[in-house]
Parts: structure tokens; C-alpha cells; sequence
């Protein structure tokens, strides 16, 4: 019962704290089962390297652990889940080969320094305003379709603005 | 109960004048510190294909780091929050030169470096070389890097910081990726010698 009334409360709040996103270059909230997806960005590493980066919020209010086990995308020769890591000073950048654990009744904010989905070789008629179709292949869940929009470098992180939110509490590092 | 409250007191005192003596210590410019050697003789090139050596990046203050232009997550958000930082320095930001230099110059040529830097507001340097050029430039940088991954999708792992550069040559500090604004801008304005 607790969790119920738990439950309810979050996804309130997650929806109201969307409905405050759409007005920043995000998309979502999507929803699949009980998995939501919300405040969605991409960016394009500028000088036509053909590298992009997509930053999402991904909700688990289930009774159980899921993990994201695969991204991809139709406009990019590779999509992957990767996590930027600074240790003893040297920053790196690695695969999760083995997936995003989702935690039941928890959150993973993807933002630029920590885990984010990587793409290279975006096609070349992907730009700023652009939607990049990304589809989440969840373990439990199932996978779910995305459209991104790309927005331009420094639009200022638009994820970041709204972490100080209550449904934002609890953040995976 | 007194002599407690005593103890403490004397405690917090020599505390205090500590503080003091390391701040007014960390304050004092040049001179009556010793310089920690970081730098030395190298030949890169630039983003317009000139050459730039040590003798050209002493000539001003310099805030320098290693970056890629593959680098979707790291290198634009460190791009981005320097040239934040060097608006909020305004009119005493032409005093420092911010420096990127490329840790793979298989992939990024001057035209490379000069296209991707476009993209960000403010004056950026881009330094590449060849290879042995940047093993050199990175041994008196102390910068580390070393490639991740095969084939053509690997990546470049290096030192995330940015070090801090005076007029001259000699070695301020770093800026690290976590640290306020506030506090960037104050070794920046240190830097500018502001």
C-alpha cells in the first residue's frame, strides 16, 4: 500500500516535472509498462566528425530491477551506452557492455560527464532541430522508440536545469 | 569545563591564523614561490597550420588542455563551460589564451581543429602535430593520453584537468571540472593577473 501511494506521488510528480521540461529543447515523457523515459537531448560533436551524444532520464517504477540492455539507432553506424569516468585525473570514456542496471523505484539521469548513449557516424543530414529516432531495448520492459532533437552546442545542458527537482532526488552516479 | 573551553579556544585561534598564513601564503604572486616545472621546448602547429612553439604560448597567460574532436560527452562540455568562463571574465578575457590540444592528431589535422573550434564562442588555440611532436609536447606538459578501442571508432583517454599557465610560462594550477564557477573565475582572474 505504502508503495502504491508511493508510486502514485512519483509519477505525479515525474509528469508535472515534465510538463515543466517541454518548454527546455527536451522531449518525453515516453512510457513503456511502468518504465518512463523524459527530458531527452542530443548534441553532435561539431567539425563533422560524424559523433553525437544523447542524454535521457530513465524511471524504473516497478517492483523490480530492469536493465537497459541495448540502444540503437537507425541514422548511426554505431550506438552504445557509454560512461565518461575521471580517474586519477584522466578522463575516459568506456563501454557498459553489460547493460544500465535501472534499480526498481529509481532513476538514471544520463548528462554529459557521466553515462550517456555515444553514436558515431551519424549521417550527415542529421543537425541542430533534428529528431534522432533512438530505440531503448529494455531487459523486462521491451524496447521503446524515441525521437531526440538535437539541439545546438551550449543550448545549456537542458537536463541539468531541472535536476534539482524532487522526482530528481535521488540521482545514480 | 572552563579549561575545555580554553583548549578550544586556543585551538580555533591557531587554526584561523593557519588559514591565514597558507591563503596569504597561496596569494602571493611570482616570485617568492618556486615554480613547479611543468612545460618545455616543443614545435606544434595551429588550427591555421602556422607554427607555434613555446617562446609563442609564453607570451600570455594560457589556460591549456588535452581534448579530441571525437569526443562527443567530455571535450564540448569542457569547451563549453571555458568559454562560459571567459565571458564572465569580460574585457580582461583577451588576456588569456585557452588552448586545446588535440591528443589524436591521426584524426584531427589543423582544418579539423579549426572547424570543430568554430563552433564555440570565444578565441580558442588548437595545437596537433605529428605524433612524435605530441609524445614530446605532452612529456614537458605532463599530459597524459593513451588510445581505447580498435578500428575506426576507438577513442582517446587523457588528462581531464586544465592547467593554468602564467604570462611567462610559469605554472599557475589547474582547473578542475567540479569546482564552482566562483572559484574557476578566481584563478582565472589570478591568471589574467587581474
Amino acid at each position: 500500500m505504502f508503495l502504491a501511494s508511493l508510486r502514485f506521488v512519483a509519477i505525479v510528480v515525474l509528469v508535472a516535472g515534465a510538463a515543466n521540461a517541454q518548454s527546455a529543447e527536451t522531449s518525453g515523457p515516453w512510457k513503456l509498462g511502468d518504465i518512463f523515459v523524459e527530458q531527452a537531448w542530443a548534441r553532435l560533436a561539431p567539425g563533422g566528425s560524424g559523433m553525437g551524444s544523447v542524454y535521457l532520464t530513465v524511471h524504473n517504477m516497478s517492483g523490480q530491477d530492469d536493465l537497459l540492455l541495448a540502444v540503437d539507432s537507425p541514422v548511426a553506424k554505431s550506438t552504445a551506452v557509454y560512461e565518461t569516468k575521471v580517474k586519477d585525473g584522466v578522463a575516459s570514456m568506456d563501454p557498459l557492455p553489460m547493460g544500465v542496471n535501472l534499480p526498481s523505484y529509481d532513476e538514471v539521469v544520463m548528462r554529459p560527464g557521466g553515462i550517456h548513449i555515444m553514436m558515431s557516424g551519424v549521417m550527415k543530414d542529421t543537425k541542430v532541430g533534428s529528431l534522432l529516432p533512438v530505440t531503448l531495448v529494455f531487459r523486462d520492459a521491451g524496447s521503446l522508440d524515441l525521437k531526440v532533437p538535437v539541439v545546438p552546442l551550449g543550448a545549456g545542458e537542458p537536463a541539468e536545469k531541472h535536476m534539482k527537482h524532487p522526482a530528481e532526488g535521488h540521482m545514480k552516479h | 569545563m572552563l579549561k575545555r573551553f580554553w583548549i578550544h579556544g586556543v585551538a580555533a585561534v591557531l587554526a584561523i591564523c593557519a588559514g591565514v598564513a597558507i591563503s596569504l601564503y597561496l596569494e602571493t604572486p611570482g616570485q617568492e614561490r618556486p615554480s613547479i616545472a611543468i612545460g618545455g621546448p616543443f614545435t606544434m602547429v595551429d588550427q591555421d597550420g602556422q607554427i607555434i612553439t613555446k617562446q609563442n604560448l609564453d607570451q600570455t597567460a594560457v589556460a591549456l588542455f588535452a581534448g579530441f574532436t571525437h569526443c562527443p560527452d567530455v571535450c564540448p562540455t569542457t569547451l563549453l563551460r571555458l568559454s562560459s568562463l571567459m565571458k564572465q571574465l569580460g574585457s580582461d578575457a583577451p588576456k588569456i589564451r585557452i588552448v586545446l590540444v588535440t591528443v589524436d592528431p591521426e584524426r584531427d589535422t589543423p582544418e579539423v581543429l579549426k572547424s570543430y573550434l568554430a563552433a564555440f564562442e570565444g578565441d580558442f588555440t588548437g595545437m596537433t602535430g605529428k605524433p612524435e611532436q605530441l609524445k614530446e609536447f605532452a612529456k614537458a606538459y605532463r599530459l597524459f593520453y593513451e588510445k581505447s578501442g580498435t578500428g575506426r571508432d576507438y577513442t582517446m583517454n587523457h588528462t581531464s584537468g586544465v592547467f593554468l599557465f602564467r604570462k611567462g610560462g610559469n605554472f599557475q594550477g589547474t582547473l578542475d571540472q567540479h569546482e564552482a564557477d566562483d572559484v574557476a573565475l578566481r584563478k582565472l582572474k589570478m591568471l589574467a593577473g587581474v
